[in-house]
């Protein structure tokens, strides 16, 4: 009990320590976008004709080579589904975390309510299994 | 032993309810799936269609009580095909891994409208229908019992005396 309780301290150090040393690396880093060259005022007030040729950053990219790099017509399902695909797949096995914690919390519940009304096959062979 | 059990339990809803129920099941169940199919091209996609078609369940338990629900859907062949759906996502990802590129990289098949990204489209679409309806399962179970003790029955003998 002891060995297994050193090695997971030992494990959340590490990291821990990898997560303090990423965090240390983005904040020193260059910033890869600045809204500079984006007119916000022009875009509100005349979205269609708006000239966004000159923007910067991966949100330029996302808008005027979505054609060329996917077949997708729909820009927010290539932003999901391609660029942030590993995005979408966290996504999911969230879901899968959020499911199974449902799963534990309310079978429970389920089973504490089926022998109070004596109804259903559940309760049934629960008393089965107590008389034998 | 089951159908003198399930005797009190299987209160039979009124007709208009039960037809109501059966002709919007089929069509609930294809918006859904037009919803994922379509993701690509329309708004929407593998989440929203799924939760659509999880939604349907709802008309089940509407029109066939809580009873109906447990013994037609078994929510832990719907657990376990949400599993299977996200390693599905994870294989369809690694495909870029096994030819020497990135993960998560976009094929776009030659000569078809379609690439990867709608594969995946369609196992998160899965993986939410059956992960929402594992858990709308769960919790009308959990609902089930109180309801069924207190509102239908005194609701049947009124209408029967009057």
């Amino acid at each position: 009990m002891k060995l297994k309780k050193i090695l997971l301290a030992a494990s959340l150090a590490v990291l821990m320590v990898c997560g303090v040393y990423i965090a240390v690396l983005m904040g020193t880093s260059e910033p890869t976008y600045d809204g500079s060259n984006t007119d916000l005022l022009a875009l509100y007030e005349d979205p269609e004709s708006y000239d966004n040729s000159d923007a910067d950053g991966v949100a330029a990219i996302i808008v005027n080579e979505n054609l060329d790099k996917t077949t997708a017509l729909n820009v927010v399902f290539s932003v999901v589904f391609n660029f942030r695909g590993y995005d979408t797949m966290g996504e999911s096995f969230i879901l899968i975390a959020a499911i199974a914690g449902c799963l534990v919390i309310l079978r429970k519940a389920a089973k504490k309510a089926v022998p109070a009304d004596a109804t259903g096959a559940d309760g049934e062979t629960e008393k089965e299994d107590e008389r034998e | 032993m089951t159908p003198e059990s399930n005797k009190p339990k299987m209160r039979r809803k009124d007709v208009i309810v039960r037809c109501a129920a059966d002709v919007f099941l089929p069509l609930a169940c294809m918006f859904g799936c037009y919803v994922v199919f379509h993701g690509s091209s329309s708004p929407g996609g593998g989440f929203q269609g799924g939760v659509l078609i999880a939604s349907a369940i709802l008309l089940v338990f509407l029109g066939h009580g809580g009873s109906q629900v447990k013994d037609s859907f078994s929510s832990r062949l719907l657990h376990s095909s949400e599993t299977i759906a996200e390693i599905m996502y994870v294989v369809i990802a690694l495909l870029g891994v096994f030819t020497g590129l990135n993960f998560c990289f976009n094929f776009v098949f030659a000569g078809f409208e379609m690439e990867t990204s709608i594969l995946m489209n369609d196992a998160v679409g899965y993986h939410v229908m059956a992960g929402i309806t594992c858990l709308l399962i769960l919790m009308l179970g959990a609902l089930d019992p109180e309801e069924e003790g207190g509102d239908t029955p005194s609701d049947g003998k009124e209408d029967i005396s009057k």
